[in-house]
């Protein structure tokens, strides 16, 4: 059984079903990317996964723990296992960036305040940021402030960790600085699924190639280099202003492999 | 300068306790339910449907109608139901149901100013309800809230006057009943504006010491 594995989620707007029977599984410290046309359910998709968007159906397995996500009580359970990094990155403007990723562990975690400073400390350390500690998110820029919105998703020591369009607000040589984060993230073991219309960055990234259209998956690529070998993941890339056949983005860390 | 006696005093200092308690009162009164009706508005669940739409006619009637005109409704259904309360209660009754009104509005957009993505993010951090208004909302929407709360309380204490309507004796009223006793009305109602001021400058200050503390945080 794979290490998540997620089956028949359907969203329904009254009568719209603006997600059908959508699934993708993944195994453990594998990079998932969902790519569509915009209005093809991607972020419906992703949001499902974390419980911020009601499913009319659907079950998310992870490491072999079956959860309802049509249950009431699902959202809690599917937001204990995972975190999710939005586009605008939802940084709280009042707070420290220590306090940010304080807040959660100290508030629900119960964790000790020191604790939780000292592992954020070296976790902002990790990601470039051990000066920004004590500033306000309103003072960083778009990329610092998105790398303090994936240690604050880090914080909670997720299983599995969600971006919608990570690279969509970053100036381009910021997207490779992303994949390489990601990248290293995936290689401890975390298991990452993006929302992404950087075709560069998801060629060079995937584990997984999720094509949704008409919240339908229309195309499930796996392994590296998937994006090339099937024609309708392959077609909509290179219609997208990507490649799907090499590592465009240089991210690869064994090109030849 | 003609010199008031002390039953003048008396009288002038007893109707400015009444617009204090009028003002005091009917702010409190305001507060508290214009909360109960923010959160009404804001909830989600489902069966709390027409409850909130409930509040929303509330709102928006109550703030589309003259002081007069609740302050005539309440007192007169008081009197139908028999109620044996007094005027100045049946003045800081109707004071509170528009101050509900008023203050409900501003609390609202105050909410609203918070980014939805913030409020989204404390919500997949799984902060509980009181926790995401503790620390993530209320902080948030305070610096929007306070400033034209304390704008709006200042402007209602002066409103409160037309509770003399009803009869209560508050301190415009007290300067009617001073000048017709045959003191000289300028300055009876000069007396009557330095009180008016007395009571609603200390909520300026009030005002600008929260602002200072809010953009301090």
């Amino acid at each position: 059984m794979p290490y998540i594995d997620v089956r028949d989620v359907c969203v329904r707007h009254g009568k719209n079903e603006t997600l059908r029977q959508a699934g993708f599984d993944a195994e453990r410290g594998e990079i998932v990317s969902f790519i569509g046309p915009s209005g093809s359910g991607k972020t419906t998709f992703l949001r499902t996964l974390i419980g911020l968007q009601p499913v009319w159906r659907g079950q998310m397995g992870v490491d072999g723990r079956i959860v309802d996500m049509a249950a009431p009580a699902s959202a809690r359970i599917l937001r204990e296992q995972a975190a999710i990094v939005f586009q605008q990155y939802g940084l709280f403007g009042h707070m420290s960036v220590l306090r940010n990723l304080t807040l959660a562990p100290t508030v629900v975690a119960k964790r000790s305040r020191r604790d939780a400073e000292h592992e954020a400390r070296a976790l902002l350390e990790r990601l470039g940021l051990a000066n920004k500690a004590d500033v306000l998110p309103a003072d960083l820029s778009g990329g610092q402030k998105q790398r303090v919105a994936i240690a604050r998703a880090l914080m909670l020591r997720p299983t599995l960790l969600l971006l919608d369009e990570p690279t969509s607000a970053l100036d381009p040589h910021k997207v490779r600085d992303v994949g390489v984060l990601l990248r290293d993230l995936a290689q401890d073991g975390m298991t990452i699924v993006q929302v992404s219309h950087a075709m560069n960055v998801v060629s060079s990234l995937s584990d997984r190639i999720v094509l949704l259209e008409d919240g339908q998956v229309r195309a499930v690529g796996k392994g590296r280099g998937c994006a090339a070998q099937l024609p309708d993941i392959a077609a909509f890339m290179n219609t997208h202003g990507g490649d799907a056949a090499a590592d465009p983005a240089g991210l690869r860390p064994d090109p030849d492999h | 300068m003609i010199a008031f006696s002390h039953y003048d005093i008396a009288l002038l200092f007893q109707a400015m306790v009444r617009t204090v308690e009028l003002s005091l009162g009917g702010g409190v009164l305001g507060i508290a339910g214009a909360i109960i009706l923010t959160a009404l508005r804001l909830s989600d669940m489902r069966g709390m449907l027409p409850l909130r739409i409930l509040a929303v006619v509330y709102v928006q009637t109550i703030r589309r109608i003259p002081f007069i005109v609740t302050l005539y409704i309440v007192f007169f259904c008081a009197g139908m139901m028999g109620l044996d309360v007094s005027a100045t209660v049946v003045a800081i009754g109707s004071i509170g149901l528009i101050a509900a009104a008023y203050l409900c509005e501003i609390l609202h957009g105050g909410v609203k100013t918070v980014p939805v993505e913030q409020v989204e993010a404390a919500l997949v951090l799984n902060l509980p309800l009181w926790a995401r208004w503790r620390y993530v909302i209320g902080p948030q929407a305070m610096s929007a809230v306070v400033p034209p709360a304390i704008g709006y309380l200042v402007l209602f204490i002066k409103d409160t006057a037309l509770a003399s309507q009803i009869g209560v004796v508050e301190l415009s009223q007290a300067g009617v009943i001073l000048s017709n006793r045959g003191l000289p009305s300028a300055q009876v109602f000069c007396m009557v504006l330095l009180l008016y001021f007395a009571i609603s400058y200390p909520l300026t200050c009030l005002s600008r010491l929260l602002e200072k503390r809010i953009a301090v945080h």
